[in-house]
C-alpha cells in the first residue's frame, strides 16, 4: 500500500513529525472522545500521520467505549472480509476477451480498407462522390419540382359536368373558333 | 526483468496483442473481484470484466504513460459499475430468498452461512454507489485513499467523507449479526 496517510498534511506535517491542527476538521491538539470516533475510519485503515496515530492509540488505552468503538468497526468490516470472498476468472478469460479483440481490429481493418482504397484512387473517390451527390439532388429537385396534379373523383365529376361539351363543337375546336368568327359581326 | 505496466501499454498502443494478453493476466483477477463485490453477481461480474478490458483496448491510443495504469484501468471499471444496471431477469440471492416462486431451497434450508453473505450482500447493495465503490477498493484492493480519489476523480478528504459513511451504514445494519456472533463465541 503506498501513499498513505494523505489526509489534508501540510508542508510541515509531510514527514509525520508535525501532527496539522485540524483533520477532516477536527482539532487535533485536544483529542476528545467524539474527536476520536469520527477519526476512528481513517484510524483503522491507517490513514493519519503517525503522530496522531499515536495519540489516538493512547487515547483508546485509556477510553474503554473509544476502544469498543473501534473494536465494533473491525469486526464490521472483518465480517465484509470473509463475506465476499475473491472468485477466480474463467480459464476462458482471455480466449474470450481475445475473440472480441481480433473482431474489432477486423472492423478497423475494413473502415480503414474502404476508406484507404479511396485516398488511394482520388479520382474513382471524386466520382463515387459525384455520383452520390447527383442522385441526392436529382431525387430532391424531381420532388421539389414536379407536383402531378392529382385527377380526384371530384375534378372527373366537375369535368363531366362542363356543359360545353355537349355543344356542337367541343370548346377548342376549329369549328367552335368559326362559329365564333362568323357570329362576331353580329 | 517485468516491464512495467506502463511500457506494456504503450506497445499496446502500437498493436502488440502479446503486450496486451499480459496486462490482462495481471488485472483479471482485480478488476473480475472489484466489479463482483460491487455487483454481486458472478456471470454480470465476468461481462462487466470482459467489457472494461474491451474499453482498454479500444482507448489504448488514448493512454499517456504519465498516468499510472491501474488507476487508469480502475477509473474505467468504476466508471462501469457506477452505470452498471441490474438485468430485471436475473436474481441475486436475497432476491431469492425472498422470491417464494423460487425452485431453490428456501432460506431456512439455505445454509446458515450463505445466509449471513447474502445478508451482508443486502447491506452492501444498500450503500449509494460511490460509497461502495470506495470501500471495496480500500478494503479489498488495498488502494490508499488518494489513489481511491485519483481513480473516482474526487478529492482525498471526500474519499474518507465516503469510506466513513460507508462504514457507519455498514456497522448499524450489520450491528445484530454482530451480537449474534458474539454471543457464538462465547
Amino acid at each position: 500500500m503506498e501513499n498513505k496517510n494523505m489526509i489534508k498534511k501540510d508542508s510541515s506535517s509531510q514527514n509525520g513529525s508535525v501532527v496539522p491542527r485540524f483533520i477532516l476538521g477536527i482539532r487535533t491538539d485536544k483529542l476528545s472522545c467524539k474527536s476520536v470516533t469520527r477519526l476512528l475510519s481513517a484510524f483503522v485503515d491507517g490513514e493519519l500521520p503517525p503522530k496522531l496515530m499515536t495519540k489516538i492509540e493512547e487515547h483508546l488505552k485509556g477510553c474503554a467505549s473509544c476502544m469498543q468503538e473501534k473494536e465494533s468497526i473491525l469486526a464490521s468490516l472483518n465480517l465484509l472480509d470473509e463475506s465476499m470472498p475473491a472468485i477466480e476468472p474463467s480459464p476462458y478469460f482471455w480466449s474470450k476477451l481475445k475473440q472480441q479483440v481480433l473482431h474489432q481490429e477486423e472492423k478497423k481493418k475494413l473502415t480503414i480498407g474502404i476508406f484507404g482504397w479511396l485516398t488511394y484512387k482520388p479520382a474513382t473517390a471524386a466520382a463515387l462522390a459525384a455520383l452520390v451527390i447527383g442522385l441526392l439532388l436529382g431525387n430532391f429537385l424531381g420532388k421539389a419540382l414536379y407536383y402531378p396534379e392529382e385527377i380526384t373523383k371530384e375534378t372527373a365529376y366537375a369535368e363531366a359536368l362542363n356543359l360545353g361539351v355537349l355543344d356542337d363543337f367541343p370548346p377548342g375546336s376549329i369549328g367552335k373558333a368559326y362559329v365564333e368568327l362568323i357570329t362576331q359581326g353580329r | 526483468m517485468q516491464e512495467s505496466d506502463e511500457k506494456l501499454m504503450v506497445r499496446v498502443a502500437q498493436g502488440d496483442i502479446a503486450a496486451f494478453e499480459q496486462l490482462v493476466n495481471k488485472y483479471k483477477g482485480p478488476v473480475l473481484n472489484v466489479i463482483y463485490r460491487f455487483i454481486g453477481r458472478q456471470g454480470d461480474a465476468e461481462d462487466l470484466a470482459q467489457e472494461a478490458f474491451l474499453r482498454v483496448y479500444k482507448a489504448r491510443n488514448r493512454y499517456r504513460p504519465i498516468a499510472k495504469f491501474s488507476t487508469w484501468l480502475f477509473r474505467i471499471v468504476t466508471n462501469l459499475c457506477l452505470n452498471y444496471k441490474r438485468r430485471p431477469e436475473s436474481l441475486s440471492l436475497d432476491e431469492i430468498c425472498v422470491n417464494p416462486k423460487s425452485n431453490l431451497p428456501s432460506p431456512d434450508i439455505l445454509l446458515e452461512r450463505d445466509e449471513t453473505n447474502a445478508m451482508i450482500r443486502a447491506a452492501i447493495d444498500s450503500l449509494p454507489r460511490n460509497q461502495r465503490i470506495a470501500i471495496i477498493l480500500q478494503r479489498f484492493e488495498n488502494a490508499s485513499y488518494k489513489e481511491i480519489a485519483n481513480i473516482m476523480g474526487v478529492s482525498v478528504s471526500a474519499v474518507e467523507s465516503l469510506i466513513y459513511r460507508a462504514k457507519q451504514t455498514l456497522r448499524k445494519k450489520l450491528s445484530p449479526f454482530l451480537g449474534e456472533k458474539k454471543s457464538d463465541k462465547r
